[in-house]
Parts: C-alpha cells; structure tokens; sequence
C-alpha cells in the first residue's frame, strides 16, 4: 500500500514537472526566444540565424525581429541597387530594440527609395569582432557583391597584432553555405535539435543561467589590462589587414567606431580610450577608408540631455548594448558620411 | 557556507539522512552541533575558535548564574559575561571605529588594525546574553551539560545572519524529538524557495540598478534616484526577508521553529509599528534585553522617550560600525520618539483620529517614505553622497534617465500582496504554504521552482545583513 501510493506520488511529481515546464516555456517564449543558430566555415559571417524564423529578446532592452531568408534579421525584401552592407557584431544585429530602432532600420529609412526594397542590409553575428570580420571579407564581398558601400562596425580597435595578423588568412566562399541553400547541408538530427530550440526556448534560457553558475565558480579573471602592446607591431597588423580588405572592395568602406563609455561618480561621462585609437584611425585614412568615430556625438548628446547610448531600464544605463537613443545617433552619423556631410 | 550552492544541498540532504538513520534526542542534538560547525567552518575556520570560546564560556557562566540566582553573585556573573560579549564584539566589530573616531576628534592619526570580522558575531553574542539574561530572570534553568548551549549559539540556520532566536524560545525546542516528517520538509522547503526567490529573483536584481545609481548620484536624475530609493527599500527587504525565510524554512525541516522575522514592513502605519514587523528577532531583543531593563514605560514618560532613544540608537549601531549607522540609528530613534509623544498627547486629550482606509493608507505612505528616505544613509554610508541624492531627488534635477524596469514591477508585486494583506488579513502577511498532496499545488510549485531558476540573477550571493 505504501509503495503504491510512493508510486503515484512520485508519478504525480513528474506529470506536474512536466506540465510546468510547459507553462514556463509559453512564459520564455514571449520573453525570451532565440531562433536556432547554424554554423558554417564559408560564408560572410560564421553563422547565421534559422531563416524565415524570429528572435525575440526580452532580457536586455525588448525586441521582436525576423530573420530573413538569408538568415539575417532583416525584411525578407529585395536589395535596392548600390546598397549599403553594413557588417558586425551584436551592436549591429541590435536585438536589444525593437526592429525600426537600429541604426540599419534608421539608416534604411533614411536612404530607401522605396518601401518594397532594402537599401541598407544589416550582415551582424553576436561576437563578430573586428579579427572576424577581416577573416571573413573575402566571403563577405563574395556573398553580397553588388554593395555600393560597405560599414564595419568595431567597439575597440585594441586587438593584438597576432591576432590581426591570423586574420588576414582569409576564409573562402561557399554559395552553398548561404541561408537559401544551407539546409541541404544540414542533418536531420541537426534540424531537430534547432527545431526543439526555438519551440522550447525554456532549454537555451536554463542551459545560459547553468553557464552563468559555472563561470561564476571558476571566477575566471582574464584580461588584457596592463598588457604592454607593441605599437610598431600592432601599426604593421593593422595596415597589412586594412590594405586587404581595401584591396579586396571598391566601393566606399567605413569604418564605424563607437567607443565605450562609462559614468563617472561626478556625473561626467567617460570614454575608455586606447592608444590604438589614434594610430586605427591614422591607418584608415591612410588606406582610404573612413573612419567614423562617434565619441563626440555621444559626448554632445550626454551634455545636451543626458543621452546614454548604451543600456536600458530592465538593465543598467552606460553598459551593455547600443538603446534607441545610441542607435539614433549612429544612424545620424552614417548618414552624414554616406552623404558626404562631417560627421560630429 | 552559503545556502545558494549546490554545496549547502548536499550538506543538509546528507544531515536529514543521518538525523533519519539515528535515534535519541540527545544523538540528533550532537549531529546537529557538528553539522552547524561543519557548516560554519566552510564559511571560515578560523572564526570557529571565537565561536566556542564564547559558547564555553556562556555555558560556565550560565551555570554560575543558576547555581547562585537571587543573589548578588548572579548579577555579577551576568554583568561580566554580558561585558565579555561587548568586549568581543566592541573588539572585532567595533575597534578601528571608536579609536578611529576618538583620534580624530583629538587631532592624533590612526591607523585602521583592519581586525577581520568574525561571521555572524553580531548574531550569536546577541543569543549569548540572552541566554545569561533568560537564566538570570528565571525564563530557563541553567543548561548542565555544553551540548544544548553549544548548538543553541551556534545554531547553523541562524548563524550567518539571525534571525536572533531568544534562549527561552529555543532551548526548550532542543529537549523535544526532532522529528522529520512529511508536513515539516514540505512547509520548510516551501518557504525555503519562497526566499531564494526573494533573494536571488528580486532583491539581487533589484541590485543591479541600485549599484549602479548609488555609485555615481551625481549623474541621474530626480526621477531616476527617486527610483533607485525605491527599489533600495524593497532591495533591503527582499534580502533579508529572504534570507530569513531560508532559514526558518531549513529550521523547519529539521523540525525547529525560529519565529517570523519580518511581517510586511513596509505595512507599517507608523514608526514603532515599522519595528515590530522590521527585523522582528533583533527589535524585540532590543525590547526585552535593552528597553525592558531600562525601565521601559515605567518610569515616566520623559524616562520612556530616553529609554526609547536609546534602544532605537544602540539598534542603528548594531547594524555597523561607522557613523551612517550611529545617524541612521538617531534618526529612527528621533521618528520614534516623536510618535510616542504625539501618540501620548492624542491619548492624554483623548483625540481619536478617523479611522478610514484613506487615513490607514495615507500613514503607511507616509511611514514607508520615511523609512525609504532614511535607507539612503544606510546604502552610501556617505553623508555627503547621501545629502546629495536627497537634494537632487527634492530640486527634481536633470540627469540620467533610469527608471529600471524591475523596481515598478515588484513594487506592484508588493503593493497587490499588501492590499490583500491588509484587506483579509488584518495587514498580517498572507504568505500560507501549499498543500503538496494534491497534484494542482504541485504543478504550481514546480512552476515557481524553474521561474525562480530561469530568473534568478546569478552573480551576487552575498546578503546584506551578513555584513552586519
């Protein structure tokens, strides 16, 4: 008799986890919903997202997008002639606002001749850097050849030569690989996995908080601070990988660099500026590229009405991703370049 | 060892195995001892020898004070072991700032010793006088044999930070059959969860927006430092409350009742009202062990308003060792006194005050933004940085704006669970545990377990209170 109710307890136990996990999920679902991702060796970024999905993003700023057929978040809309690439990390793909916000949607509207066709296509992967974006511009050009102009976005132009210089291996191309043909490349086992991520997204917010424990006890303290970087070779690097991607590009190539920035005790806004700053923007010119440093548009925005570009109010404001207000600023300030205007 | 670790998981379902296997009152009480040692030694270990020097001692002179009651020799063993507790913790808590303080007022330079502070000190020398106190007032007999002592002080749920379990309320628990059963794991884990979801669901998030105003006032706006006030209020509470859950809730699967710490402050219609449903173990320590044995209310009112200013400073200074807390203290102090005296010239003219909802709401308004506001020094622990957020939250300055997302979320939170509070019950908190037998309530237990898992912010496990 005890063992049978022991039994139906522990019976009771599962069927109500299970039911949970259910009730929990639809809770994630609207909160926070990543598509699946798809990795590859050959194409403009690394990976990309499940096409024809949507990422919802609640756990910093808010933000619904749709990937496109390509497997980016963009409409699912053709290119208007010369359009303008703009390649990054997760500054870029902006999933912390919400789609109409970002720099590219603003910049699109801007531009767009037409409401049928893009004119700015937003090419971005969370954790594109700079070392990434240089290994990849050969497939970047390969992938999108018909851009009239074409933006890079960077954080910091603080890498180490090395790295840079590894970089300019290029990767190669593969049309296979693009978000139309990919799935034929992929295993079943490998759709089913995807599939199961984006209608159980309750996996990947439990699997993110499991590896925020784990990071948490290793206390990993990895940093560059305090590292002397050798200048010479760091100028070298950069001007072999910015001569590269020049050679490898005729149209017009922007550098778009928005630096980091911290709130001070006194109220003052800081940036966190490297020595590299200088020498970065010296090799651009130098190459022909052009550079956009927003460091006094932030500044000019923080004096005029205490405009934060980064952070939101379900996180903390100066940290974290670019909000409504930096992607604003940033589209003004492309805007500019792209018309020929100075930028602040 | 801190109850948010896999480690503590283990550690206690490891315990309720050996108290399961193991008979005898006696036997349980002696694993439970070397359990709250283990489990205070992970924390630190050298601190352990401070903790039974003190425990050993209490015992001797607990005894002392047993054997010799209504003579002149109990009051002088319980004056010297009460001496000896404010000795102990006058040196690890607060040395470096008396000395510090009295060589800058005479103009010498000192340099901190930095004396490393023992953990839960401030918790357990309080349970250590009143088991001396409760001897001495015949609430209990002297404990003849160290074990029950030892484990009463250092008592592992309650260690880190409290809540202060009185020895009369306690010891006798330890005389009883600590019997694990169904009900008791059921209410104990329920409230357990109910304060990791405090903690690490709100109070660490909320967190997150208060570091980053406090630390740079200068840069915000009114509106959004008005913010950063709030969701300190309701940080303050949701780490401690939490805490405290958790360890009436492990408490309770061993089979121990250690009272209710908190019941809805922030309910509170008044500023003695605050104390009663603020930090209840130490207000009513303070009550019985400070304001009692100075006179009370029975030695006139001027008599009474001292005694009253007294208690509510030594309790601000309890907190920490630093000046913010001596003028937090005073001020508690001065809101209390004043409602005291109001509260005695309404009774002396017999005024009566309407007793509506719009009058009870309009005080716990006013009872919580004062409570709010004198958080601020609290938090900085800078008066100028806290004269500062004042300033700027009363001009309405220009600045940033932040107003973070999760403070008016659990402010709702509250307010829906304190209009129920006060609606059915009497302004007493609802907080009831579910009935775990039938399937329903066990769907919505799990449901609250993986919300509290999925949104828990990882990253701060330290508690407030620990500090203290």
């Amino acid at each position: 008799m005890l063992k049978k109710n022991l039994i139906s307890q522990l019976f009771q136990w599962g069927v109500a986890f299970a039911i949970a996990i259910v009730i929990t999920n639809s809770i994630v679902f609207v909160y926070n919903r990543p598509s699946g991702w798809i990795d590859r060796n050959k194409g403009a970024t690394q990976s990309i997202w499940d096409p024809n999905t949507i990422v919802i993003m609640g756990t910093e700023g808010r933000g619904v997008h749709h990937v496109d057929k390509k497997g980016y978040l963009n409409a699912n809309l053709p290119l208007e002639e010369g359009y303008c690439l703009v390649v990054g990390a997760s500054y870029t793909q902006g999933k912390e606002v919400s789609s109409g916000e970002r720099y590219t949607d603003l910049l699109n509207a801007m531009l767009c001749k037409s409401d049928d066709k893009i004119a700015v296509y937003n090419v971005s992967q969370d954790g594109y850097f700079l070392p990434d974006i240089i290994n990849g511009f050969y497939a970047i050009t390969q992938e999108f050849p018909d851009a009239g102009s074409l933006v890079i976005e960077t954080r910091s132009t603080d890498y180490a030569p090395l790295e840079i210089i590894t970089a300019t291996n290029q990767r190669g191309y593969d049309s296979m690989q693009n978000g139309e043909n990919i799935y034929n490349l992929l295993s079943y086992k490998k759709i089913m996995m995807m599939r199961v991520k984006e209608f159980f997204p309750i996996i990947t917010s439990l699997k993110s908080q499991i590896d925020i424990v784990r990071l948490n006890s290793k206390q990993i303290v990895e940093t560059e601070t305090g590292v002397e970087r050798n200048l010479d070779e760091y100028r070298t690097a950069i001007d072999l990988a910015l001569s590269l991607v020049r050679s490898e590009y005729d149209g017009k190539l922007i550098i778009l660099f928005h630096p980091t920035l911290s709130i001070e005790e006194n109220g003052d806004l800081s940036i966190i500026s490297s020595d590299t700053d200088s020498i970065f923007e010296d090799l651009c010119r130098k190459n022909d590229i052009d550079f956009i440093n927003t460091t006094n548009a932030f500044f000019n925005e923080y004096k005029r009405s205490y405009v934060v570009p980064y952070g939101f109010f379900n996180t903390t404001m100066g940290n974290g991703h670019l909000n409504v207000a930096g992607h604003q600023i940033i589209a003004d300030e492309l805007y500019k370049a792209l018309k020929g205007g100075d930028a602040e | 060892m801190s109850y948010l670790s896999i480690k503590f998981i283990v550690f206690l379902i490891v315990l309720i195995a050996a108290l399961k296997l193991t008979k005898g009152n006696n036997t349980h009480n002696i694993i439970l001892l070397i359990a709250s040692y283990i489990f205070y030694t992970l924390g630190d270990i050298k601190f352990l020898v401070l903790l039974l020097a003190v425990s050993i001692l209490m015992w001797q002179l607990g005894k002392s004070i047993g054997k010799n009651l209504h003579t002149k020799a109990a009051k002088m063993y319980l004056t010297i072991g009460v001496i000896i507790d404010i000795l102990v913790l006058g040196i690890f808590k607060y040395f470096d700032f008396f000395v510090g303080s009295f060589s800058s007022l005479l103009g010498m330079q000192y340099t901190s010793l930095n004396v490393i502070f023992p953990i839960g000190i401030s918790f357990y020398i309080f349970q250590s006088i009143s088991y001396l106190s409760d001897i001495y007032t015949e609430k209990i007999e002297a404990e003849e044999s160290a074990l029950n002592v030892l484990l009463y002080i250092g008592f592992f749920p309650q260690i880190v930070s409290g809540p202060i379990v009185k020895a009369h309320d306690f010891l006798p628990q330890l005389k009883k059959e600590h019997d694990i059963n169904w009900d008791g794991v059921s209410w104990g884990v329920q409230r357990f969860t109910l304060g990791l979801f405090k903690k690490v669901v709100i109070a660490d998030r909320l967190g997150v927006a208060v570091d980053a105003v406090y630390s740079a006032p200068a840069a915000y706006s009114g509106l959004s430092l008005f913010v950063a006030i709030l969701s300190y209020a309701l940080q303050i509470y949701y780490d401690f409350s939490g805490y405290s859950d958790m360890a009436i809730g492990v408490a309770h699967i061993l089979g121990f009742d250690l009272g209710n710490n908190f019941n809805l402050p922030y309910l509170s219609k008044n500023p003695s009202d605050f104390w009663r449903r603020w930090h209840i173990s130490l207000s009513s320590w303070f009550r019985d062990y400070v304001y009692i044995p100075l006179g009370g209310s029975n030695k006139g009112k001027v008599r009474t308003y001292l005694n009253l200013f007294i208690t509510m400073l030594l309790s601000g200074l309890w907190h920490g060792a630093s000046w913010s807390f001596v003028v937090w203290g005073f001020l508690h102090a001065f809101t209390s006194v004043i409602h005291k005296v109001f509260s005695d010239i309404k009774q002396k003219f017999n005024l009566r005050s309407k007793n509506n909802r719009i009058t009870y709401f309009a005080s716990v308004i006013a009872t919580f933004a004062v409570v709010a506001i004198l958080w601020i020094p609290f938090r900085t622990n800078d008066f100028r940085k806290a004269v500062l957020i004042i300033k700027r939250v009363f001009t309405w300055s220009a600045g940033v704006h932040y107003v973070y997302v999760y403070t008016l979320i659990f402010t709702g939170v509250l307010i829906v669970v304190e209009v129920i509070a006060a609606v059915k019950k009497n302004g007493n908190d609802i907080w009831q545990p579910l009935d775990l037998s039938k399937f329903w309530t066990k769907v919505v237990f799990c449901c609250f377990v993986i919300l509290t898992a999925l949104f828990a912010y990882i990253g701060n496990s330290a508690f407030i209170y620990a500090q203290f």
